[in-house]
């Protein structure tokens, strides 16, 4: 199967069967690199089997992240707007 | 005096999740006055799933308001997935408005899942197939929801919570060609047509987080993979 319609596959593997709608794969020389996040450790290595599984003959390099959930640093102060034409339409 | 705003989208909690933000919410009340929840609550919008986010985001010392998103449809089981939640303390906005009283003001947020169709001249149009008129009817009908339930509102601060996008600004890091499937411009339309001060939308894990309206109403998209921490917190001037 050509690369294209390999990735295309792989991308609705992963949306369909695992959810999984940010992930990115792509083929570099003999490897498949995957990118994006996730929620949970559990998760990045379920793309990375679901992956190895479609293409098992070829390496896959797992650059998956988890996304961090610390309080925000601060918070975005919204100034007072002005109103835009000249009234009640905002 | 302020309303502070804190909001995430796009958590997609599961039982592997249970615990990763709570931490960061108990504590939730000396830094925001309410908690919005920008829409795919869990990974699969089964009712199960939906318990795992009642424990994570109920019980908080805020109030706690929620649309639903795309995920939290695809198991059909929506009523379940509401009752769960509702039954958590969490209020569950489809086609309608909640009032949050503050020491600065009453808060109106209005809520729908909105949907996609694209952006203005470049959009999807309901014409020819009838599953391309059913996709296009169904974003006019949650936009025109939406905004009739910004309208109904009767309070000092104005917002429109949505999962889909009302702008193109905040897909910027999207490919632009699945735009049409990450929202409307109806959405944006309905956001104008009231005297709004924040519109807040999640489901695009790749855009960024900051935009506008037509007319000048600031966007923000809170999916989590955008904003990178548990929640992030927008302080109104009760006058703006």
């Amino acid at each position: 199967m050509k690369d294209e319609y390999l990735l295309a596959r792989l991308q609705r593997v992963l949306a369909e069967d695992g959810s999984e709608l940010g992930i990115d794969v792509v083929r570099h020389d003999e490897e498949y690199v995957l990118t994006g996040e996730v929620e949970s450790e559990q998760r990045r290595l379920d793309v990375e089997r679901r992956v190895a599984e479609h293409v098992p003959e070829v390496r896959v390099r797992n650059e998956i992240r988890i996304t961090r959930v610390n309080k925000p640093v601060e918070p975005e102060q919204l100034a007072p707007r002005v109103p835009v034409n000249g009234g009640e339409g905002a | 005096m302020s309303i502070r705003v804190a909001a995430v989208g796009d958590v997609h909690i599961d039982a592997d999740v249970v615990g990763r933000y709570r931490p960061a919410l108990d504590d939730l009340g000396e830094h925001a006055d309410v908690l919005l929840l920008a829409g795919d609550l869990t990974r699969h919008g089964t009712v199960a799933e939906a318990g795992c986010v009642a424990r994570e985001f109920g019980g908080l010392d805020v109030p706690v308001i929620a649309v639903l998103g795309n995920h939290d449809y695809h198991s059909d089981e929506v009523p379940g997935v509401t009752k769960t939640l509702q039954d958590a303390g969490i209020t569950v906005l489809e086609g309608e408005g909640t009032m949050v009283t503050t020491s600065a003001g009453r808060l109106g947020v209005a809520g729908a899942k909105g949907f996609g169709g694209g952006f203005a001249g470049r959009c999807a149009t309901a014409f020819g197939e009838p599953e391309m008129k059913a996709f296009v009817e169904h974003s006019e009908a949650s936009a025109a929801k939406l905004a009739k339930a910004l309208a109904d509102l009767e309070c000092d601060v104005r917002i429109a919570l949505t999962h889909y996008a009302p702008v193109p600004d905040t897909l910027s890091g999207e490919p632009l060609e699945i735009y049409p499937f990450l929202g409307s411009y109806l959405l944006g339309e309905a956001i104008d047509a009231v005297r709004t001060q924040l519109a807040i939308h999640g489901h695009a894990h790749a855009g960024c987080e900051r935009g506008m309206t037509p007319g000048g109403v600031r966007v923000r998209n809170v999916a989590h993979p955008v904003i990178r921490q548990a929640y992030s917190v927008f302080v109104l001037d009760e006058a703006c």
